[in-house]
């Protein structure tokens, strides 16, 4: 007798009605009543609501009586979506039997849609294609059915028709689930094994985790076993978000739910790690799949005040309590004082850090622009790993410099594809696949180098392709190039924070755009200041920001006063926000101006 | 002019006209209701005059606004002997009232001269007709030449005369020639304002459409410069960013804003200030006539805004307005523990000169001295 349990997650392109849909489906199973109906339900952190995005994935388990009379336990998985963050994409998916694959009717499959659906069929799940949004004029189902088939491949003749927004169609979505999504296989008399496929901190609760049971049984008093971290612990709670947090008796083979075991960081709740039986540790292998995420995009964060110093460690161990993917260890730099290096799993989730850390935790901090990490072979015949370019050895010391290569993959609709190769040609990719994906869509391949993207590529092609094109990468190794360190110097200073590795072709130009976007963010002084790009000695692009000659005001009479003083309580603040490097006050964007030059 | 001394200042918030660049409290009525006015300051003043018991009589009434050269003089001598029945007017105080060339007569001078008015301030700006008429002033230069004879003629030897400079067509030869015309006048005391752009203004909004109505930054500084050399020249020595006087001329009533010394405001908008242990309290009136009124002469002031100054903001307070003047401030262990080591440092950039026993900007400090007190007070 199989258990009436499905485990399924949502996979869909941003903005095709993900959020929506999962929203309907808890207000249809009166899991959220319509007060607390708040738009997005699962997007618990506010930050994850305003940019529209989903940075944790949650579980939550539905109840729901199905045609057939019986109630059914429905756990949905949400999934993270964005490149940056595939392989929690890829452990939230090892979670569940079945996925629904939402498709805007109105603008077909995306390059990232396209992306999960594949790591949906690596783990061998079924598939329920979704037309949402049928309701809008432009919808056109046949177009997309069609494309669903030729693009990836599936049968879409019985795809569903739904309008989340109305609430169309959302019940025949549950009553697919139960229908088509197989129930999970039951193991409950095997030793316990159980996925983790997400955890985070909490401040009173410690570390929980989201778990599939795969084999046996746990519950609250286990004795179990970290595989990757080799850790033990006793389970003191297991439960189910409802969504709210409810305790249960146990949580068996095929079931999810949340686990909490006194655990003081995420980094011994790795996502994709198993948890095992302790007392039969040793013989239990872990689940496939588990990877170590390693950090591809580097950068310095410096608190404004030096004084600070302190206060940003304690933030950065708080974020690493909740970030597994997240790393830093000190810095000094002889402009910004001391600060920490940190690793990203690439520019949305460094966004994200910086933006945490300012809101949640009221710092004021100056990051510096992005890198990626570099190989370089000196002339002695080490090998080095360069994450920061004020480390690049100098020039004649240097036999090789490699940098890490992608391969992108971009979906448009063949009218942007010459934009879309314009922009590939220009940050050093090289052509490797340009075919027909579908009648109305061009699949382009490009190697390119990981620095070029790690900026605004992003940016550039949704504006370049009117929001059509949608980007995916994997990483492709190392590839020699001809890179030089750019140097920023102010009067006469070189500013090592301002440093960048840049392609020799491509130096003179940076520099130059590098100055002139700096004498724009630099305000005037009390003397002038010099802003000059170098490389080595020599001097290629050159600003000035002119001493500032008059600054009073006139009159300063008894209204004037108060006045004055709110003005200047504004200024403090402002100022406070500036960093004094040699005699200069840089604003904290010009150590982020690299970014913002092309 | 120590710094227990007490000023009264009085706000007329009435005017004939908005001038354009203006954003001081003012109304612009049909009919003045000059009595109701008068009533509603002394009653006021009855309110408020308990705050300030104990101190020793006031050393200066200023009547400013607005134009209150506008209100009869009968009006203005009403509030003096008020003050003086209240608090105590002391025997040499400065008695002052804002007035525009154009209301000024060969009667006035006599008339307020009676009431107890000893120094006029007239609103000249400029003698430029051309600039004047684009400042939307009423008189020309000839007509403040008048004023200030007819001032003269009638007995009133101590007149300020206001000026402005940094407007977008003045040139630095046709500011200087405002200098000069003023010196030839022989005032006491010249104040020189660098037109300021204020937002809620008409030029404000004209402003922000992308009009440039300020000489450009470099060139006013060298203006501002050659305007208080040129002062000094003519016997009028700068003591103060906009202000210069013949020696011992100095605005009584200014100073003491300068100072950390207490004043009572009293109208329409009229900003007050007392001192509360080491720290001190401010609070503003309602701006609108109407109101302001209404409230008064039923006995229960109306304020807009009423703030508690700690120990340390009033320091700030006294280090961001001292430095206005040319003398500075005196250096006491409580500002030096404060603020001496960014002072010092200051000094080594040759922003601020008299170290150790007196903070003062030098020249060029005080061209930028918004930014000199910016560094002082955020270290």
């Amino acid at each position: 007798m199989p258990r009436r349990v499905r485990n399924f997650a949502i996979i869909a392109h941003i903005d095709h009605g993900k959020s929506t849909l999962a929203d309907r489906i808890l207000s249809l199973t009166g899991s959220v009543s319509e007060r607390e109906e708040r738009a997005q339900f699962l997007d618990s952190m506010d930050l994850e609501r305003e940019r529209g995005i989903t940075i944790k994935a949650q579980a939550v388990r539905l109840s729901w009586k199905a045609q057939d009379g019986e109630l059914y336990e429905l756990n949905l998985i949400d999934t993270p979506g964005h490149v940056d963050f595939t392989y929690e994409v890829s452990r939230s998916l090892a979670a569940c039997e079945g996925v629904l694959l939402v498709v805007d009717a109105s603008q077909g499959v995306e390059a990232q849609t396209l992306a999960n659906v594949y790591l949906a069929l690596d783990n061998d799940l079924e598939i329920v294609p979704v037309l949402n949004k049928i309701d809008l004029p432009a919808a056109d189902a046949d177009r997309v059915r069609a494309e669903i088939e030729d693009v990836i491949g599936l049968d879409a003749s019985d795809a569903l028709l739904t309008s989340a927004k109305t609430g169309l169609g959302v019940e025949s979505v549950i009553d697919a689930v139960i229908e088509r999504i197989p129930p999970p296989e039951d193991h409950t008399d095997a030793p316990l094994r159980a996925l983790i496929f997400d955890s985070w901190y909490d401040n009173y609760r410690g570390v929980i985790m989201l778990v599939r049971v795969v084999d046996g049984v746990m519950k609250s008093g286990s004795e179990i076993h970290m595989k990757a971290t080799a850790q033990d612990y006793e389970v003191i709670e297991v439960g189910v978000f409802t969504p709210q947090a409810a305790r249960v008796e146990q949580l068996q083979s095929g079931d999810v739910g949340f686990v909490i075991a006194n655990i003081k960081e995420v980094r011994h709740a790795r996502v994709g790690d198993t948890i095992v039986d302790a007392t039969k540790a040793k013989q239990l292998e872990p689940l496939s799949g588990f990877k170590e995420v390693a950090p591809v995009v580097f950068s310095g964060l410096f608190p404004v005040q030096s004084s600070d110093y302190g206060d940003l460690r304690e933030a950065l161990e708080k974020l690493k309590l909740n970030d597994a993917a997240f790393n830093f260890e000190p810095e000094t730099s002889a402009a910004l004082g001391f600060g920490f290096r940190c690793g990203f799993l690439g520019l949305l989730h460094l966004e994200i850090v910086q933006e945490r850390l300012e809101r949640e935790f009221d710092m004021d901090l100056i990051t510096t622009a992005p890198t990626v990490v570099y190989e370089v072979d000196t002339t002695a015949g080490e090998t080095l790993k360069v994450d920061n370019p004020s480390l690049l050895p100098e020039a004649p010391e240097i036999a090789e410099i490699r940098e890490p290569y992608i391969k992108s993959t971009i979906h448009v609709p063949p009218d942007y594809a010459g934009p879309v190769i314009a922009l590939c040609e220009e940050r050093r990719g090289e052509q490797i696949g340009l075919e027909y994906a579908g009648q109305s869509r061009m699949q382009i391949k490009y190697l390119l180098p990981l620095s070029e993207i790690v900026f605004d590529f992003f940016d550039r092609l949704k504006s370049i392709t009117r929001g059509y094109g949608s980007f995916e990468y994997e990483v492709a190794g190392y590839r020699a190039s001809n890179l030089i360190k750019l140097d920023v110097r102010l009067n006469g200073d070189v500013v090592d924070a301002l440093s960048i590795i840049v392609h020799r072709d491509r130096a003179y130009q940076r520099g130059k755009a590098l100055c002139e976007r700096l004498r724009k963010v630099i305000e005037r002084q009390q003397f002038d200041v010099a802003i000059q790009a170098a490389i080595g000695n020599k001097i290629i692009s050159r600003e000035t920001v002119k001493a500032l000659r008059k600054d009073v005001t006139a009159k300063c009479y008894g209204g004037d006063i108060s006045r004055k003083r709110k003005l200047l309580q504004k200024q403090k603040a402002g100022k406070k926000r500036m960093k004094q490097v040699g005699n200069v006050e840089v604003p904290q964007e010009a150590f982020l101006a690299v970014l913002k030059v092309d | 002019m120590g710094e227990s001394s007490l000023g009264v200042y009085v706000h007329y918030p009435y005017c004939a006209r908005h001038c354009p660049y203006c954003d001081f409290n003012v109304a612009v009525a049909r009919a003045i209701p000059h009595d109701d006015y008068r009533d509603a300051v002394i009653a006021e003043l009855r309110v408020r005059a308990p705050d300030f018991a104990g101190r020793p009589p006031a050393v200066s009434l200023y009547f400013g606004g607005g134009t209150p050269g506008l209100w009869p003089a009968g009006h203005i001598g009403a509030v003096i002997d008020a003050v003086d029945a209240t608090l105590g007017l002391a025997a040499d105080a400065e008695v002052t009232v804002e007035a525009n060339p154009e209301d000024v007569t060969p009667a006035t001078a006599p008339a307020l001269r009676a009431v107890g008015v000893n120094r006029i301030s007239l609103g000249v700006q400029s003698f430029d007709d051309a600039l004047l008429r684009r400042l939307g002033r009423m008189h020309t230069g000839d007509g403040a030449r008048r004023a200030v004879d007819a001032l003269r003629a009638g007995g009133l030897e101590d007149v300020n005369l206001d000026l402005m400079h940094g407007e977008a067509g003045q040139t630095l030869a046709g500011a200087l020639a405002d200098v000069h015309a003023a010196v030839a006048l022989a005032p006491t005391h010249v104040s020189t304002y660098q037109l300021t752009i204020e937002p809620q203004t008409a030029f404000g909004a004209r402003a922000r459409r992308g009009e440039a109505l300020l000489v450009e930054d470099d060139q006013l500084s060298v203006m501002y410069g050659a305007v208080r050399a040129a002062l000094r020249g003519g016997g009028l020595e700068p003591y103060e960013i906009s202000n210069a006087a013949r020696p011992g001329r100095e605005a009584r009533h200014n100073t003491l804003y300068w100072t950390d010394g207490e004043y009572l405001g009293l109208g329409a908008g009229a900003h007050g200030y007392v001192h509360r242990g080491a720290g001190a309290e401010r609070w503003s009136n309602a701006r609108a006539a109407k109101r302001y009124m209404a409230a008064a002469l039923s006995g229960r002031p109306a304020e807009a805004s009423r703030e508690a100054i700690d120990a340390e903001g009033r320091l700030e307070d006294r280090v961001l307005c001292g430095l206005r003047l040319d003398r500075g401030l005196a250096v006491d262990p409580t500002l030096d523990a404060r603020f001496g080591p960014t002072a010092r440092r200051l000094a080594d950039q040759g922003l601020l000169a008299g170290l150790p026993d007196r903070w003062r900007a030098t020249d060029r400090g005080r061209a930028i001295l918004d930014r000199v007190i910016l560094e002082l007070v955020t270290g």
